[in-house]
């Protein structure tokens, strides 16, 4: 290499020092090589000295930066310590913004980025019957299309069913017990991937009807109750499911930490019968794990095609339903997935607003600090190194900001989980602080920093020196273009506090809504509860029904119980639909004929739940032995009888063609929404209990005087006095029960009122801000005005015109913005449409007032402008 | 005219001064140089045996710079020797002082090193 190119690839790696270090000595540096290898005569010398050179620049150059960094710190901290209400002001508000923004990451994290606890998760995917009608089917798959969509598959590595359920589980000298169990076909635990702990999963031998009962542990469940025996394996444990009580056999124990579905601790077989279960029965929910290779939409037109043909194939068995096949991950945080991007939206809006007021802080700093800065570059300081400086001081304020925001975070975290009752969040949902999470304020911090000091350096940048100290300090050279920069700023967080507003406006009308809303039965002071009693003891029919009166007798003699009821399941916990035929109706088929909710219940009922009888009677002890009687709600009996007497009429439940028995209308009762309190149009029928009805588990209602405490407990001990076999769980109010059924409104509400909130306030500050800039100022000009006669009103009047005209703008952006930003929030709403009129207009009253409010303390202080020593002061 | 670097406290606190450092005060105590010059200052009086990149050389006197130890000039001292290309630094009072602190201090150190007996009183 000759003398010139090496000197000229050396100066090439001059640049990795500071831009300043380098425009000052870097040809002195050259200079000085160039002479050191003149004055070698042997060529490898000369290589070596080059070669040191070379190292030298690299182990030099990252200390200049370091020395470089470390002063503009000690310069910014000293800048900051000048200015210490404003530095803490920046501080606290962009800890509010990173912080906000850390704390809705960190939930979204948790629950949709977090994988699920299975191998190779991205390829399990949750697969469901659905005939696309909203409030229609969907969320089960029948066992016999099971059958057939496992064997025709072209894309499924393993597919299993399995359904969540409580079991009872029977120990010698202490009270039944419920806990969470879990049903699946043989295959569930390969398409989970899981391998046991000790022992074996199931065998297909293990799932066929009749097989010997068996039962997987979970790791808890066997440390927990055996101590981590390994001697587990082959021993029996009593378990009551709803096949009755079973000496089920332990063939295996899951890892720690596996729990599925739910928070299962025990796992059995399901031995399903394909005689004993059609293909309109909807109740097992599906899992399955695709080949590698192929994606869910794959594997959804595989089986759609498999569907199609078992329509075909069993055409009165249809209702036009076709496979659904997702994500399973998406599937599991469906509920909570819009709710959370959502609110991630909303973070961002008020990470953005507060960037833009301490931008628009750091520029009226800026701007004050012209002199210092032109001073600093006639000084010799590069426009790099001022630059640099700004950005320093803002990365600075970022950090310090990031900290305080981490701090909320991690206070508010915890916070926001503790307001979601149990069980509404996955077992698997990990909120804790991942390499996404740090990666994410690392980001966001970075951008914060750039977006808070981009614009001050940029003016800063193209500060003309001359001018800037000719003017003396009197701001002005990056006044003029930052005042406007300044403006945009307020008018942007103006429109992004309108599309806050209005999002958590119409949040809180749907609350607002749900929380009026006429459910048809009284919630207060009712206390549930679900009993499951042993099959062995109590066999289906007369042993049942004396059991179950005996429960009813029990819990009415306690003092403040009004009147007790049972049920097949509690308000909001009811799914179980059948298709309904009306006699002298034209007969449906499956596909068109309505599905209505189906319940089964005591006498007393209606009474208990203070659902209105509007016809007839409620059910009766005579019932009993004349049980092909029902009732029927007021939606059922309008649409069907209109103006006419539904008394008397029959109808009759399941497929249409399968002809069922006819029951008799004894009754017409107010309609109840015993599903889903949001959800309007779906009725219910209702039939009575007399001891036929499988009673592994019987949800129980007991209404108490008004100011009564729940009598959870003595319910609890009366059911034990009966029989210590018969376990209890799920005691509960209904009250509770409804909150927790609309858990997501208040939850989601609080959390963008509180945004929304944050984000008026800042704006409002900003718009402070600015306004009260401006009016300092002109003051020169406003004492001039005054001078030549103008009043205080047209002062006044020209400030708050001033301020209206970025008010204007920023609101009509954001209603506008809001108009199609809300759309995203339909299906979180109830009784409120997106673009509902008030909700926008309250919006921009409170944003007019909350202007008006910024704008005119500053516009009295132009009023105030004393015109003599205005003018003295120039 | 050489342009004014603030002042630091005092001397001490550049104790103990980085070797290059005190290398390039003592070659600027006799008079102004340039960088070439201060390196072949350094590598005669020490036999060659301190070898000073240049891009270390600069980075301390940068440093140098920046704490007030030396300044650049603006003016060549002799302009019959002059290099027009290259810049001319100049030892500070407080850089003489810093210099002088940093000789003590080796002073000391011998004495030190001379009561114990690790080096014979008279080399």
């Amino acid at each position: 290499m000759s003398r010139d190119a090496s000197i000229r690839l050396y100066r090439g790696l001059l640049w990795l020092y500071p831009l300043e270090f380098r425009e000052h000595f870097a040809p002195e540096i050259c200079l000085l090589l160039a002479d050191n290898l003149r004055a070698q005569t042997n060529g490898l010398r000369r290589f070596a000295i080059w070669l040191a050179a070379v190292a030298a620049i690299f182990v030099d150059a990252p200390k200049e930066h370091y020395h470089m960094i470390r002063q503009d710190v000690i310069y910014a901290l000293r800048t900051m310590r000048r200015e210490k209400l404003t530095s803490l002001i920046a501080i606290l508000v962009l800890a509010l913004g990173i912080g906000s923004t850390a704390t809705v990451f960190t939930l979204v994290n948790g629950l949709l980025l977090h994988p699920l606890p299975f191998p190779q998760q991205d390829r399990l995917i949750y697969v469901e019957e659905s005939n696309g009608k909203s409030g229609g089917v969907s969320g089960a798959i029948a066992f016999p299309n099971y059958l057939d969509l496992c064997s025709r598959n072209r894309s499924l590595d393993s597919f299993a069913l399995y359904q969540s359920s409580l079991v009872a589980l029977r120990r010698e000298g202490a009270d039944a017990e419920r806990i969470q169990g879990g049903y699946g076909t043989a295959p569930l635990f390969r398409v989970l991937g899981v391998p046991p702990l000790l022992g074996r999963t199931f065998t297909p031998e293990d799932d066929r009807p009749n097989a010997a009962p068996v039962v997987v542990l979970s790791e808890d469940f066997w440390r927990s109750r055996y101590s981590g025996d390994p001697a587990i394996l082959g021993k029996t444990i009593q378990i009551g499911t709803m096949f009755g009580i079973r000496a089920s056999q332990v063939i295996g124990v899951m890892p720690r930490g596996f729990h599925f579905p739910d928070n299962a601790q025990m796992w059995m077989p399901m031995q399903l019968d394909v005689r004993s279960n059609t293909r309109t029965d909807l109740w097992l929910e599906g899992i399955a794990r695709v080949r590698a290779g192929v994606t869910p939409e794959q594997a959804q037109t595989d089986l759609r095609a498999i569907m199609q043909q078992i329509a075909r194939e069993h055409p009165t068995e249809t209702y036009g339903q076709t496979v659904n096949a997702v994500r399973f991950q998406t599937q599991a945080t469906g509920d909570v997935r819009p709710v959370l991007l959502t609110l991630l939206g909303a973070v961002a809006c008020v990470l953005l607003i507060a960037c833009a007021n301490i931008s628009s802080l750091m520029l009226v700093r800026a701007s004050a600090r012209q002199r210092e800065i032109a001073v600093r570059g006639a000084l010799g300081a590069s426009r790099s190194r001022v630059v640099r400086q700004f950005v320093v001081e803002s990365g600075l304020l970022g950090i310090l900001g990031a900290i305080g925001g981490m701090a909320m975070s991690w206070i508010a975290v915890p916070a926001l989980l503790r307001l979601t009752p149990a069980g509404t969040l996955p077992v698997w949902a990990n909120f804790s602080a991942d390499l996404r999470t740090w990666i994410f304020i690392v980001s966001i911090t970075a951008g914060t920093a750039i977006l808070v000091g981009g614009l001050p350096a940029l003016s800063a940048s193209r500060l003309n020196l001359v001018d800037a100290l000719k003017e003396g300090g009197r701001s002005n050279t990056f006044g003029v273009a930052g005042a406007r920069v300044r403006a945009c700023l307020v008018a942007a967080e103006v429109a992004m506090s309108v599309l806050l507003l209005t999002g958590a406006g119409l949040m809180i009308r749907t609350f607002v809504n749900l929380e009026r809303q006429d459910v048809g039965f009284r919630i207060e002071n009712l206390t549930t509860l679900y009993s499951a009693a042993p099959r062995d003891r109590y066999p289906l029919g007369d042993a049942a029904a004396q059991l179950i009166e005996r429960i009813e007798r029990e819990f009415a003699s306690l003092p403040g119980v009004v009147s007790v009821a049972a049920a097949s399941a509690a308000p909001m916990a009811h799914d179980w639909f059948r298709s309904l035929t009306v006699e002298g109706a034209p007969l449906l088929s499956l596909r068109d004929a309505p599905l209505e909710n189906h319940m089964v219940v005591t006498p007393g009922y209606f009474k208990t739940l203070g659902i209105p009888i509007l016809e007839g009677r409620d059910f009766g002890r005579g019932d009993e032995t004349n049980f092909r009687v029902t009732i029927v709600d007021a939606g059922i009996a309008r649409h069907y009888w209109p103006n006419r007497s539904a008394l008397g009429k029959r109808i009759r439940f399941g497929p249409p063609e399968d002809n069922e028995p006819w029951f008799t209308v004894v009754g017409v009762v107010g309609e109840a929404r015993n599903q889903d309190i949001r959800k309007l149009g779906l009725n219910s029928v209702y039939i009575p209990y007399q001891g036929k009805f499988d009673h592994s588990s019987l949800a129980w209602l007991v209404r108490t005087d008004s100011g009564m405490a729940s009598p959870g407990d003595a319910l609890r001990r009366r059911v034990s006095q009966i029989d210590r076999n018969v376990a209890v769980s799920d005691v509960t109010t209904l009250q509770q029960i409804v909150d927790e059924s609309i858990w997501q409104e208040p939850f989601f509400t609080t959390l963008l009122a509180f945004f929304a909130a944050l984000a008026l306030l800042m704006a409002t500050v900003g718009l402070y801000g600015v306004m009260a800039y401006t009016v300092s100022r002109r003051t020169h000009e406003l004492g001039i005005r005054m001078a030549l006669g103008a009043s205080a009103r047209e002062i006044r009047g020209m400030v708050l015109v001033q301020s209206g005209r970025l008010v204007g703008a920023g609101l009509a952006i954001g209603i506008a913005a809001s108009v199609f930003a809300t759309r995203l929030l339909a299906k979180q709403l109830y009784g409120v449409k997106p673009t509902d009129p008030q909700t926008f207009l309250a919006v921009a009253a409170l944003l007019i007032g909350a202007a008006l409010l910024a704008s005119y303390l500053p516009a009295r202080r132009a009023t105030r402008v004393d015109p003599i020593l205005a003018l003295r002061e120039e | 005219m050489p342009r004014k670097r603030p002042e630091p406290e005092s001397p001490s606190d550049f104790l103990p001064l980085q070797k290059d450092m005190f290398h390039i005060l003592v070659a600027l105590a006799g008079h102004d140089r340039h960088g070439y010059s201060i390196m072949q200052d350094i590598a005669a009086r020490t036999e060659g045996k301190l070898q000073i990149s240049p891009s270390s050389l600069y980075s301390a006197i940068k440093r140098m710079m920046d704490s007030g130890l030396i300044e650049e000039l603006d003016e060549r001292p002799d302009p019959e020797r002059d290099d027009q290309r290259r810049r001319y630094y100049r030892i500070t009072d407080f850089g003489r002082k810093v210099a002088v602190a940093e000789a003590r201090r080796l002073e000391r150190l011998l004495a030190d090193a001379r009561a114990t007996g690790l080096v014979p009183k008279r080399l």
